[in-house]
């Protein structure tokens, strides 16, 4: 059981890191950006790359990557969202979809089709009867201490103030003086590198693979769905709960539980308790559905 | 020209939202010292002037003014920078966020004298100091219009645009609005444009009264010079009475 948590706790910060972007993005602009997947897939190739540089140490790799990640961010903004303001939510999700597309293959061409994987030195520890590894504690720590300063910004900085206001209502806060659109620059900044940071975590763990998109799209979606929506901590509290729920359900022996032979859920199955929790959080409030806008 | 100096001048503007036309060629002004009731029937454009007065809406043509200062160019966090204070009739709180909170972002351009000028704001809503902590969503009608005029407030504004203080109030609380209200242009000497629907409060607080029918000014006269019954026939007919 021990090791369940260990499991989920490591997997929930990889995906928390990431959807708390999207639930920014989704707070102030309204839409549910899918291109916002694919920043943490350039993020975690970009951090590939920068670690090649001979003399840079990994942790500098991340934090250019994060910014470079930012940047692009800025940049997708700048050519296409910046633009399409007034659109409905659901005209900006397609447009999402179609940058998610452009951006998937640029990573294509550049990198080609092949995985890559990292070389991270990383030994088990046991505790109890449970095994986690050091790079486990350090994805855990780096994504406990990403979501602890981006709630101190949040909630005690005047500008990540002024995000919050500019999320709770845009018309009022620009009549407080405050710079709409230099904090949606801000807030794309902060998603884009954030987004990196936590894909960079995901390729640490497994590898880097052209499809890493498409096997972080729906539990990252699942999260932001559970914690509703706009709710940036509550896309935390969703990765952890989803994560929870997903690794509970292929450690129980079913088998054993009704007092037949010893009979577990195939780990594949894992996927699938992201989509009954979308279905399940979708039927009992459709309002939250990201397709919806508000 | 008077000895008055205009502080607020919205010229010839044609304005709207999207597709829909609502301003047709609107002049107004607001001298120093002044405060002028801007009346009208519903629809008649009356918050819209409001609204573009901010930088809210879409202008098709004309120009507004800031004392000497064009700025029609300007957003609306710009103009907020350049001294126009404005209060919504709804929506005119962060419902999630603390009373506080909601203060702070009133001083969001001036940071640094926030816990003085604060304790300003506190003196002329006493109730907002008890009730800091709270969540701005969860205050009553009262308590939430005197956290929006107080954190407007806080800009430090040198022209204050009120969309309907008094709406959806109980009538002691609007008493206690209005007091507010004569109480901030009295010791600030700051001039108010003010949209209202109840014209006596709206009448006992202005010195010039301004009537707008279907986006244009069909009257502008000092208070003492119109006649309620002339300004019912606007309301309702949309045109000056003859007789």
């Amino acid at each position: 059981m021990l090791q369940v948590l260990f499991n989920s706790l490591v997997y929930a910060s990889m995906i928390a890191v990431i959807a708390v972007g999207v639930a920014l993005c989704y707070s102030i602009l309204r839409f549910a950006n899918f291109a916002h997947i694919q920043f943490a897939v350039v993020g975690g190739y970009l951090t590939y790359s920068f670690a090649a540089i001979p003399g840079l140490p990994l942790p500098a790799a991340v934090a250019l990557s994060a910014v470079a990640t930012g940047l692009i961010a800025i940049l997708v903004d700048i050519l296409v969202f910046s633009r399409l303001r007034d659109i409905t939510p659901e005209g900006k999700m397609i447009v999402s979809w179609g940058v998610a597309l452009f951006i998937r293959s640029v990573v294509a061409i550049i990198y080609g089709g092949g995985g890559r994987a990292f070389d991270i030195s990383s030994e088990a520890v046991i505790v109890g009867d449970a095994v986690f590894t050091t790079l486990d504690a350090l994805v855990v720590a780096v994504a406990a201490v990403l979501m602890l300063l981006l709630h101190l910004f949040l909630n005690r900085t005047r500008i990540g103030s002024g995000l919050r206001a500019l999320a709770s209502n845009a018309d009022l806060a620009v009549t407080r003086g405050i710079p709409g659109e230099r904090l949606i620059r801000l807030m794309w900044f902060l998603s884009g590198a954030l987004a990196a940071i936590g894909g960079t975590l995901l390729a640490f763990e497994t590898r880097l693979q052209p499809n890493m998109d498409l096997i972080i799209l729906l539990p990252v979606f699942a999260a932001v769905t559970i914690g509703g929506l706009s709710n940036v901590f509550g896309a935390v509290l969703g990765a952890l709960i989803l994560s929870f729920a997903q690794n509970l359900l292929i450690y129980v022996d079913f088998g054993a539980l009704v007092g037949g032979d010893s009979w577990q859920i195939p780990t594949q199955f894992r996927d699938y308790v992201a989509v009954l929790a979308l279905v399940v959080v979708l039927l009992l409030r459709p309002r939250l559905s990201p397709l919806a806008g508000r | 020209m008077t000895a008055m100096t205009d502080v607020l001048t919205l010229s010839k503007l044609t304005a709207g939202y999207g597709p829909i036309t609502v301003l047709d060629d609107l002049s107004l002004t607001l001298r120093a010292g002044e405060v002028v009731a801007l009346l009208g029937a519903n629809g008649s454009g009356k918050s819209t002037v409001l609204k573009t007065a901010m930088g809210l809406t879409h202008v098709r043509s004309g120009s507004i003014a800031l004392g000497a200062r064009d700025v029609t160019q300007l957003p609306a966090h710009g103009r907020a920078a350049a001294g126009l204070g404005y209060v919504p009739q709804t929506r005119n709180v962060f419902g999630d966020m603390s009373v506080a909170d909601n203060l702070r972002m009133g001083a969001y351009l001036r940071p640094k004298t926030f816990e003085q000028e604060v304790e300003k704001v506190f003196a002329l809503f006493p109730r907002l100091k008890e009730r800091r902590r709270a969540l701005a969503g969860n205050l009553s009608g009262g308590e939430r219009r005197m956290l929006a005029i107080g954190s407007t407030l806080l800009l430090n504004p040198s022209v204050l645009l009120l969309d309907e203080p008094s709406s959806d109030l109980a009538p002691a609380t609007v008493d206690l609005v209005f007091e507010a209200i004569a109480d901030v242009h009295k010791r600030l000497s700051i001039p108010i444009l003010l949209v209202e629907q109840n014209v006596t409060k709206a009448l006992a607080l202005a010195s010039r009264v301004c009537v707008l029918v279907r986006g244009h000014e069909a009257l502008d006269a000092p208070v003492g010079a119109v006649d309620t019954h002339d300004l019912h026939a606007l309301f309702l007919d949309g045109g000056v009475r003859t007789s």
